[in-house]
């Protein structure tokens, strides 16, 4: 018996059991919602129950991601996508968690923005995430925007809150060095972000993300942008 | 879509929900009746689901991946696109917990509608079904076109669609390029990728090209669209399949294994893929290979539509070939799989006459090549009312042959052989491989030995040192004393090397190269070594009555 354990292989399929696991939790956390009153189901235990599930299983996603990413086993599977049903399905996914907490989500699609190229099950993933963090940070609202701008797709989730301090809006995610992954997950939120917007490329284009604050709400700004 | 309009959808369409467990069951059909569905069907395996397709019609069905012991999802798919009872206006959604890339890689070949990740809330559902009937309703009347077999309606319908503002636009342009295709007009077909092109490198319309150029015979052209795609999309499994074609139409099945080994470790359920892997191996001569990819094809068998008997005498006659002459543990231990493996096979179908037959003819040929000649002896013994050369199938004879062969009865098995030529001269493939096992009766190890030899030979022979080249293939000659072209080329070296040295009619050299004519005499003319057979018997003929004068 060999004692060279490859330990990323060990972490990364326990992963995949974890996250596969945490599935049919969620899953039954959905039907529990169903059988109990409604003074369960507001509750804050009930809803801090549903958000942290969520959010582990979002990290899990992302981590696994990011390993296939380092194995150089992910790739991007760029479709043609109709961006307005895209995002009405992101809204589907926190619709129930997002009403227990009484935070509205709303989707707006430009006229111009129909129509996108890019990898659903990656995008999702990245959307998932950001909107994982912007629940958290949110007054009462989130916005999940699609827009055209120079031939670019742009896709943005703002919410009402304090907005991104200002540290976090001068990293640079495009490389790994000046990234402190010590301080929390955000930044390897960001870090993986940025990662999955780069696997999108159209002739010499190649996606980015970018943050700011202000917008529609006046909080925070995650803006994916897509060849 | 508005409640209203989604309830009196929904109400009028069919539905099938499989899924082993029964909680999923209730939950999904739950979920159906709440967006307005009536009519809601459900099965607990593959096979039920399946039996219920072949009596009634769904308009949609979820299926889940996992389907406990029985076939999967994919498996599911798969059968029912083989069986066509799955009409084109039918939605298929395969739900899976899995995001495991072997499992989407495999299930993505078979073209589900979508496929949803667990867990499934009803909010994502309604969503996701929303989009799919929408679509499927602008789509229907292509689809239904296709249901009734009407190629030309089809075109026309996805024609006259495109000239509509549609947000499907890409999707039917698409749809429109395959149709032309299939319809044997790669022209208006490449019309459509380059439009498509010009917007943006999309992986279908790269694809396309790729499968325009093949139609139109344009391998290197075919053959650098595939190139460019697998580059930019490694995950795009139908570039390989199709890029392998292309290079074995180009007669580099060298390069082509090497492409579809690529893509079986990328998507490794494909059970057609493995096959196809083993075949082109087998011809290549990496048994080894071969072996590996017949194991797959038999474990993928279980539960497959693509279960027969083929696979496991595949298996069978690569691991018969890679035991033969080889007593080491190695040897014996592979011996002894292609013998657990012709078991159970015979075990598997029961019923299969002709498998009972095959089993012992590929048994006799592993025993002989472990030298266990009595049991050898006994698996054709069992048979022998079975092997009348006229009544057995060309492969059964070519087996028959093998056995005989390996058993060194070499006379029965040319008659064998001789039997079968004059039986299938008009197919050339069992021609190829007639002449083949004529060549080279031998095991693999033997006929891998030969090439190298006969390779040595043949460049000693092109740089002239023909006293080099006679020694290899005279060494060659040991392990194939039979081989047409080998006999023939010593023939030509020992001739071409008297001349040079002045001694052209050398008896000792005349009669080193009868004895190699010899070994042909029972050449058949069919042969395609037979003209140059004739025709240096002649010249030796000539040479030695010159030399009598």
């Amino acid at each position: 018996m060999s004692n060279d354990l490859d330990f990323s292989t060990v972490l990364a399929s326990t992963v995949h059991d974890m996250k596969n696991s945490l599935g049919m939790l969620l899953n039954s956390l959905d039907e529990v919602r169903d059988s109990v009153g409604e003074e369960v189901r507001g509750a804050r235990p009930f809803t801090t129950l549903e958000y942290e599930a969520q959010r582990v299983h979002g990290d899990l996603v992302q981590l696994l991601s990011l390993y296939r990413l380092s194995e150089e086993k992910l790739s991007a599977t760029v479709e043609e996508q109709l961006v307005h049903d895209f995002l009405d399905e992101q809204q589907a996914h926190h619709r129930r968690l997002l009403e227990g907490l009484g935070i509205t989500l709303e989707v707006h699609t430009e006229p111009d923005a129909e129509e996108g190229y890019f990898d659903p099950q990656l995008v999702s993933g990245v959307l998932t995430n950001v909107i994982n963090n912007a629940i958290r940070y949110a007054g009462s609202q989130l916005q999940l925007n699609a827009r055209a701008e120079d031939g670019w797709l742009v896709l943005s989730v703002e919410d009402d809150g304090p907005g991104y301090p200002e540290h976090m809006l001068a990293v640079d995610f495009s490389g790994t060095e000046r990234i402190d992954f010590s301080t929390g997950s955000t930044n390897l939120g960001l870090y993986f972000a940025e990662r999955m917007a780069g696997m999108h490329t159209a002739g010499e284009r190649q996606g980015f993300t970018r943050l700011r604050n202000g917008g529609d709400l006046g909080g925070s700004v995650f803006e994916l942008w897509l060849p | 879509m508005d409640e209203n309009e989604r309830y009196n959808l929904y109400r009028k369409l069919r539905f099938l929900i499989t899924d082993d467990f029964e909680n999923f069951r209730k939950s999904m059909r739950q979920m159906l009746s709440s967006f307005g569905a009536e009519k809601i069907d459900m099965a607990a395996n593959g096979n039920e689901t399946i039996a219920k397709c072949s009596k009634d019609h769904y308009d949609v069905l979820i299926c889940d991946f996992n389907l406990g012991s029985g076939k999967t999802g994919q498996q599911v798919l798969e059968a029912l696109r083989h069986n066509r009872l799955l009409r084109h206006t039918s939605l298929f959604v395969l739900v899976t917990a899995e995001t495991s890339r072997e499992i989407v890689m495999g299930a993505r070949e078979y073209h589900p509608d979508t496929y949803i990740i667990k867990p499934i809330t009803q909010a994502v559902l309604q969503k996701r079904m929303d989009a799919l009937m929408a679509q499927r309703h602008a789509l229907y009347p292509i689809n239904h076109a296709l249901d009734q077999q009407d190629l030309p309606e089809a075109i026309s319908q996805a024609e006259q669609l495109l000239q509509t503002k549609t947000r499907y636009r890409n999707r039917i342009m698409q749809i429109l390029g395959d149709l032309y295709l299939q319809r044997g007009t790669p022209d208006p077909a490449r019309g459509i990728y380059e439009q498509v092109l010009e917007g943006r490198e999309l992986a279908w319309a790269r694809m396309g090209m790729g499968r325009a150029a093949l139609a139109r015979n344009a391998l290197d052209e075919a053959i650098s669209h595939f190139e460019t795609l697998i580059d930019s999309n490694p995950d795009y499994i139908e570039a390989y399949d199709a890029l392998a074609d292309a290079l074995q139409r180009k007669g580099n099945s060298r390069r082509a294994q090497e492409v579809v080994q690529k893509a079986v470790e990328i998507s490794p359920l494909a059970i057609l893929r493995q096959k196809q892997l083993a075949g082109i191996a087998a011809s290549n001569q990496d048994m080894d290979t071969a072996a590996d990819a017949w194991r797959a094809t038999v474990k993928l068998s279980d539960n497959s539509i693509h279960d027969n008997p083929e696979n496991y005498l595949g298996l069978g006659r690569s691991l018969s070939e890679l035991s033969d002459g080889n007593t080491s543990s190695e040897g014996k231990q592979l011996a002894d799989e292609a013998l657990k493996t012709l078991h159970n096979m015979e075990r598997r179908f029961k019923d299969d006459e002709s498998a009972k037959t095959r089993k012992q003819l590929v048994a006799a040929r592993v025993y002989a090549g472990q030298g266990r000649m009595n049991e050898s002896r006994k698996a054709l013994d069992s048979i022998s009312d079975q092997l009348d050369p006229e009544t057995l199938s060309p492969e059964e004879t070519l087996d028959y042959a093998r056995a005989l062969y390996t058993q060194q009865e070499d006379g029965a098995a040319q008659r064998v052989l001789n039997q079968l030529a004059e039986r299938c001269q008009d197919d050339p493939k069992i021609m190829k491989a007639i002449e083949e096992l004529m060549d080279e009766p031998v095991s693999f190890h033997k006929k891998n030995q030969a090439r190298a030899l006969n390779k040595e030979g043949i460049k000693a022979f092109e740089s002239g040192e023909l006293g080099q080249a006679a020694d290899s293939f005279s060494q060659t000659l040991e392990l194939v004393p039979q081989h047409p072209a080998l006999n023939l080329n010593l023939v030509q070296v020992l001739l071409k090397n008297a001349e040079k040295e002045g001694k052209g009619s050398d008896p000792n050299m005349l009669r080193r190269c009868e004895r190699c004519l010899d070994q042909l005499s029972h050449l058949p003319p069919q042969h395609k070594q037979y003209k140059r057979y004739q025709f240096l018997k002649k010249k030796i003929a000539d040479l030695k009555s010159g030399s009598n004068t």
